[in-house]
């Protein structure tokens, strides 16, 4: 395809599509329609000012990780964030607050929040328990000066993405007989050896 | 000429070994009772299960097939000791490879030994999933091996023997409490129950107090105060201290690591109601000079940074990791990145002096110790004394550690020794990270954390890290505990062997 068929046919599909025929957009439209040169210009700016909006803003709102908390923090300090991770441990109420430590495979974050938010959280993660998937929006702190420097997120709200669940270990089939053989072989040794 | 080695010493270490690793089994049975009748965890159970019946069957073994040949001499009782921790090492590390949470049995190895020799390093994957059995064998490991692994199999389950107090030795421990080496260790293991019992009522009832259920509060109440006053640095959830986001916590924490830190002999004469012991000891007056300088250096560093946003926040954080690090304890409450990151290079070097120097002598403490450090600063003002003075004057220099000692130079010499084996074995660890390409300051921290037997991580442990990184470690960890004399000692033993007559 041409450059020309280019700019009078693609651009133009995507110029009508993205600019409606009516109100605000109807004078947009019909210039850019008659002016092909200027399609490409208006869809590189949109491209690149979309960009900017993915890489920042859009990363800054949405749902970041402990590894990018952890190693980046001036970035995300005191601002809204949003965080995924599994609960785990224990929820430590203090007074009408409390904590709770989420884990999202890297690293576990503190979140201090409302006594209320925390009601909801049903299953703490540990051995053989899947904790509950709690997704938090709260400002981070990378030295938090309520609490003594800690990196932390003060949770706004906060809501069970994936309920957890107590996982049923099947007794293992090897260890457990293994472990009765070997024990009861060592026994006979020893009394073989204190006989003797 | 050196002497090949003959057949009765490889039987007499053979035998003594062999009752070692039989007592390393016979520990593995404490966790296997709590996981089958506290905790109810029947696979964890297996695993220790295993392990146990593994290192007992194997010391039986050992001891039968190398039955005792006269008395155990002193270089015999280095190389028991310094293989000792080797097999406990192995032997230890069998139900927590097979927890499943852990990459290799190299990876397993290193963490039984950063816990026997409590430096508190740790390469577990998802530790907040690991059971209570296997999380409290890895607290269970700096508790047995911060009294001594050889040293309590041979007073108590072997029956002290005339070899008892060379083994003592070897282990690097030096101070008798009671007449006898059998009645000091249990002096020891005494002390240490007591404050067990005690330090694990005291991080329940602030576990409750910070809102813990009250079973988890004591789980965790008697993990920590064990590691803490072990100066181990392990902690059941992946955070380590900064999961209880809690100032009462880390005050807690900071008096038992304190206390761990302190001579065995002292906590003895402070029971027998000899309080001016205290202020009158070298040791203890070298310590809190020590943690005064370094927690200004540490603190001149955060703040020139401006890493927190207060004075409040900038002195809790410093002081717990100046303490943390100086009695060579390993805890944390920031996460191992944020050393590098966020608390620049001052404060970094000051964290590796205050680790680099450690705790007291005879305690579980690792590093340099505070006593050798206060005998060369006292040998130094000594030399400077002498310069001053006119020629025929004689200088002495005494200490009061205990007892009022004199200062010779045969003490200075072999307090030198032990303190360049230290600088040593920070150097080496410090070229294996420079070689895997880490920068020199965190080459330099990781080093000196696993040689001064602390624990404390600016990122480099890590199941990911190099495997030969990994060996350095945990040799670095082995030798720094043994103070290296019985490390040397082995290496001794085996030039002998295939090079003597």
């Amino acid at each position: 395809m041409s450059l020309t068929r280019f700019k009078k046919y693609a651009c133009g599909d995507f110029i009508r599509q993205f600019c409606p025929g009516k109100g605000s957009g109807r004078f947009l439209r019909r210039v850019l329609l008659h002016n092909p040169g200027l399609n490409v210009i208006f869809i590189v700016v949109l491209f690149c000012l979309s960009a900017g909006f993915f890489q920042g803003d859009f990363c800054l709102a949405g749902t970041v990780g402990s590894r990018e908390l952890i190693n980046d923090p001036g970035r995300y300090d005191g601002t809204t964030v949003t965080f995924r991770g599994e609960a785990v441990g224990d929820i430590m109420y203090r007074g009408k607050y409390g904590w709770v430590n989420l884990y999202d495979g890297y690293a576990a974050v503190g979140i201090w929040t409302e006594k209320e938010n925390l009601k909801d959280i049903l299953y703490l993660g540990g051995y053989r328990v899947k904790g509950d998937i709690i997704e938090v929006s709260g400002m981070f702190n990378k030295s938090c000066p309520e609490h003594g420097g800690d990196l932390d997120i003060h949770g706004v709200s906060i809501k069970r993405a994936v309920p957890g669940g107590v996982s049923v270990i099947p007794s293992d089939t090897v260890k457990l007989p293994a472990a009765l053989l070997f024990t009861a072989v060592v026994v006979v040794v020893i009394l073989f050896l204190r006989a003797k | 000429m050196i002497l090949r080695p003959q057949a009765g010493d490889i039987r007499n270490i053979g035998y003594y070994l062999g009752r070692i690793i039989f007592c390393v089994g016979i520990t593995m049975f404490v966790p296997a009772a709590a996981g089958l009748f506290l905790f109810r965890e029947t696979v964890p159970v297996c695993d220790f299960l295993l392990g146990a019946d593994t290192a007992v069957l194997s010391g039986l073994l050992l001891s039968r097939l190398c039955r005792r040949h006269g008395e155990l001499r002193a270089a015999q009782a280095m190389v028991v000791v310094s293989l000792s921790w080797l097999a406990a090492m192995a032997f230890g590390a069998i139900p927590l490879y097979l927890s499943g949470h852990y990459n290799s049995f190299l990876d397993t190895c290193f963490e039984t030994m950063s816990g026997f020799t409590t430096t508190g390093l740790t390469l577990v994957l998802d530790l907040d999933h690991l059971s209570r059995t296997h999380n409290l064998w890895r607290h269970l490991g700096p508790f047995i091996g911060g009294q001594g692994i050889a040293i309590v199999a041979v007073s108590f389950l072997v029956g002290g023997s005339s070899g008892a107090w060379k083994i003592y030795l070897g282990e690097a421990r030096d101070e008798k409490l009671a007449p006898n080496v059998v009645n000091t260790a249990r002096l020891i293991w005494l002390i240490s129950i007591v404050y067990l019992v005690a330090g694990t009522a005291v991080m329940w009832l602030v576990g409750v107090y910070i809102g813990m259920a009250p079973d988890s509060a004591l789980f965790h109440g008697m993990c920590i105060f064990m590691a803490g006053f072990d100066t181990a640095g392990f902690a059941p959830q992946s955070q380590n201290i900064l999961y209880y986001h809690s100032l009462p916590f880390e005050i807690s924490t900071i008096v038992f690591m304190v206390l761990g830190s302190l001579n065995f002999n002292l906590h003895y004469r402070i029971w027998k109601g000899s309080f001016r012991e205290v202020w009158k000891n070298l040791e203890t007056r070298t310590l809190l000079l020590s943690v005064l300088l370094v927690s200004l250096l540490v603190m001149a560093g955060l703040k020139h940074l401006g890493v927190y946003p207060g004075a409040v926040a900038m002195f809790r954080k410093g002081f717990f990791h100046v303490i943390s690090a100086h009695t060579t304890t390993g805890y944390m409450t920031v996460y191992s990145g944020q050393f590098v990151r966020d608390w620049g290079d001052f404060a970094l070097a000051g964290m590796v002096i205050a680790m680099g120097l450690g705790g007291c002598a005879c305690s579980t403490a690792g590093g340099i110790k505070m006593l050798r450090v206060g005998a060369i600063c006292k040998a130094v003002t000594e030399d400077i004394k002498k310069l001053i003075l006119p020629e025929h004057s004689v200088v002495v220099q005494k200490f009061y550690h205990i007892k009022t000692m004199f200062l010779d130079d045969r003490q200075v010499r072999n307090i030198l020794i032990v303190t360049l084996g230290y600088l040593f074995l920070y150097g080496l660890g410090t070229l294996a990270g420079v070689w895997y390409g880490y920068p020199f300051l965190q080459a330099l921290f990781e080093s000196t954390s696993a040689a001064a037997n602390v624990g404390l991580s600016c990122g480099i442990t890590d199941p990911g890290m190099p495997v030969l990184l990994k060996l350095v470690y945990i040799v670095e960890m082995w030798a720094g505990r043994l103070e290296l004399m019985s490390v040397f000692a082995l290496f001794g033993f085996a030039a002998a062997f295939l090079k003597g007559r």
